[in-house]
């Protein structure tokens, strides 16, 4: 019996920083490659190394809601695909099917198998977000689709390259199906050389330290983040945490939908729980079980797994309760496109969030738990004939920087970010206004968006932008927060507010620039003012102004303990308005001193701590 | 002790004595955690336009801000958006 390799402590670091740096390779290399400005200026992707079985060994940063998927989909091809048609040196395979390995179809994965002395030693996986993927709708979210089948492309782990060479035939049949067809094959082909890049550099790593170090360190990693996961468990306290979130259907017959989650902590395991989950919803913000999964596991990661190693050993502690036919496990048929960022997938992180935040609340690692952040925004597509009359499709990208959630120890951060990514960045104005057909008005944190609180939520950010050099140009938003407030607060923390867009038809604000005036607020658009719904589509003509307030962070503990000074640096900042201050914070500001009136703030707050015991009732 | 924001659970110091939920403000003892610690807090169910700027509320019934208070002092212990007359939900239950 051949002894297995047991690495000494400096070998196995050295290795674990070795496979770090091999998938940060792999993502950099996609990012420079790619003609997506997704991958390329807001990091819409995700690399990873598994094992020869497809166990995720080593992830990179990037989308967090996808890791689970990407061990899904290898773990698919090397059971189903072994024989037919083979798995070989040079082979790579496509993969965005919803039902085995993808939250939406959009996010395309390309894996390699790498292989030493004839046998494979490991997957690679390289996946990112594609702009347009066929379907009943340019962007692939279709908003009307009633079955799986209507959203466009899927591929269950395709053999796109052989013996190292792309298949012509996979080629031009990818082609014929999407609508950006040279991106699309421009992107596949990122992908696979983000993969090589990331191959080359294991080989090398083999042929250094030898096969056996390296499948060594491949079997202990993975132990070494459930030992953990494990212990980091056992000193939090035993418990049933639980969070409902509403969200508004995108089908009028649906009224709401809802997640519910039970966080199950006993030792040193946790069970995630959805048990009372909407059903199965007739529209497509149903998330498959890999999604759901895998968007639950994003919080988990990023809020318990900061400090360990990702890879199956840790999130392999998770028992899960997915109930069959609801919107967290609905049948294969049921449509799923717009799950993510806009239906159950993205909502499951959210209450996710809540759950450990109320676990860690309940701890003396209380500085640790945070409320809310980044549930309510807007996610604008875009689309139509670009200025060299050519087919363009796009996002806008400021989803990505949403409020922070406030945390028991200070205010949540400004426009920075959400769980589900660890790089959130977002396009710079001036190179999206050199990639895409538009102008902005502005872009800037926008006051009184974070959920009021001890501890203020981070504000998120409101833009406004005309369209430029074309004629009309379609919008398929989407989001999540116009009518419910899903970006919660923490203990007596309120709520992010609500999302907004507004069209202003006719604004026509040609003849302010020529007058040398830049509009500074939405008071300043001229036209007809239309609110649009979330997951919606709309025409916007090169007259019309396009205004959007994106969500801002839930707030940490009462308002009213929020300390005036802070309240009045918000003010001066332009974070909070005076009316709010007063309204919400209970702290009156003079404007011409800016300082805070010490006696009516205090007069204030006593009556308004009245009103509460006034109003509120026993149930 | 645990204190999970405003609310401290208060082990029993005695045999025989009950493990309590109380404010962390005020020191007023809420009751036994045997029971959700919102049985008996004060409830207000304050429309969603409550704490926002008005030009961001969207107005609508469905649902509301639950607020709830400590019934001696008045700190707010958890604000919930939930449908308007759905069950509270219990946040946390420690076993």
């Amino acid at each position: 019996m051949v002894e297995k390799t047991k690495l000494d402590p400096i070998t196995f670091e050295i290795l674990r920083h070795r496979l770090e740096e091999i998938v940060a390779e792999s993502y950099y290399t996609l990012a420079r490659v790619s003609g997506n400005a997704v991958i390329t200026e807001a990091g819409d992707h995700e690399e990873s190394i598994m094992n020869a079985m497809g166990d995720t060994v080593m992830v990179g940063g990037g989308i967090v809601e996808w890791t689970g998927c990407l061990e899904d989909a290898a773990r698919y091809i090397s059971q189903e695909y072994e024989d037919n048609p083979g798995i070989h040196e040079g082979d790579q395979f496509i993969m965005n099917d919803t039902g085995i390995a993808a939250v939406h179809h959009m996010d395309i994965q390309v894996l390699k198998p790498v292989f030493w002395e004839g046998k494979r030693v490991a997957w690679l996986n390289c996946a990112g977000h594609m702009m347009d993927v066929g379907g009943m709708q340019e962007s692939g979210f279709v908003f009307g689709a009633t079955e799986r089948i209507q959203e466009g492309l899927c591929m269950k782990g395709v053999k796109i390259c052989e013996k190292g060479k792309i298949r012509r035939d996979i080629e031009d049949t990818l082609k014929y199906m999407t609508r950006q067809p040279d991106l699309f094959m421009l992107e596949i082909g990122a992908r696979i050389a983000a993969n090589n890049a990331a191959a080359t550099r294991l080989l090398q790593t083999i042929e250094e330290f030898g096969i056996d170090k390296v499948l060594a360190i491949f079997e202990e990693l993975p132990e070494y983040s459930e030992k953990l996961i494990r212990a980091k468990l056992r000193t939090l306290p035993d418990g049933v945490f639980r969070a409902t979130h509403h969200f508004e259907s995108i089908r009028e017959d649906e009224g709401y939908l809802t997640v519910k989650c039970a966080l199950i902590k006993e030792g040193d395991s946790i069970t995630l729980d959805f048990t009372g989950s909407s059903p199965q919803s007739k529209g497509s913000q149903n998330v498959a079980l890999p999604g759901a999964r895998s968007n639950a596991e994003c919080p988990f990661l990023m809020m318990l797994g900061y400090d360990i190693p990702w890879n199956y050993g840790l999130w392999g502690v998770i028992n899960w309760v997915l109930p069959e036919g609801s919107i967290v496990n609905p049948s294969p048929l049921a449509p799923v496109s717009t799950n993510t960022p806009a239906g159950a997938g993205y909502v499951m992180i959210g209450t996710v969030t809540d759950c450990i935040s109320q676990m860690y609340l309940c701890s003396d690692r209380t500085e640790e738990a945070y409320a809310n952040g980044g549930n309510a925004f807007h996610n604008p597509n875009m689309y139509g004939t670009g200025k060299r009359g050519e087919f363009f499709i796009t996002m806008m990208m400021e989803l990505m920087i949403c409020g922070g959630g406030a945390l028991a120890y200070r205010d949540g951060d400004n426009t920075c970010s959400n769980l589900w990514t660890t790089k959130p960045q977002v396009t710079n104005i001036e190179r999206a206004e050199e990639h895409f057909p538009w102008l902005y008005l502005w872009r800037k944190e926008a006051m009184d968006t974070g959920g009021p609180g001890q501890y203020r939520g981070g504000t998120g950010c409101t833009n406004a932008i005309i369209s430029y050099g074309i004629g009309e140009m379609g919008v398929h938003d989407m989001g999540l927060g116009m009518e419910p407030r899903l970006a919660n607060g923490l203990a007596g923390g309120y709520p992010a507010p609500n999302v907004k867009q507004i069209v202003y038809r006719g604004a026509n604000l040609k003849g302010m620039f020529e007058n040398g005036q830049l509009p500074r607020t939405p008071d300043d658009i001229p036209g007809h003012r239309e609110v649009k719904p979330l997951l919606h589509s709309f025409t916007l003509n090169p007259e019309d102004a396009y205004v959007i307030y994106f969500g801002g962070g839930g707030g940490y503990g009462d308002p009213l303990q929020r300390d005036p000074e802070a309240v009045v640096k918000d003010i001066h900042q332009e974070y909070v308005s005076f009316e709010e201050a007063k309204r919400t914070y209970g702290v009156i500001v003079d404007p011409d001193t800016q300082q805070v009136n010490w006696e009516e703030t205090r007069n204030l707050r006593q009556e308004m701590i009245q009103e509460r015991l006034t109003l509120g009732k026993r149930e | 002790m645990i204190t999970w924001g405003n609310i401290r659970i208060e082990k029993a110091a005695k045999k025989g004595q009950e493990e309590v939920y109380s404010c962390v403000q005020c020191e007023h003892v809420l009751g036994p955690t045997t029971e959700d610690w919102k049985k008996y807090a004060l409830v207000n169910k304050a429309p969603l336009s409550k704490a926002q700027p008005l030009h961001l509320a969207t107005h609508s019934g469905r649902f509301a801000l639950r607020e709830f208070y400590c019934p001696n002092c008045g700190t707010m212990f958890e604000v919930q958006m939930l449908a308007t007359e759905e069950p509270n939900v219990e946040t946390f239950k420690l076993l």
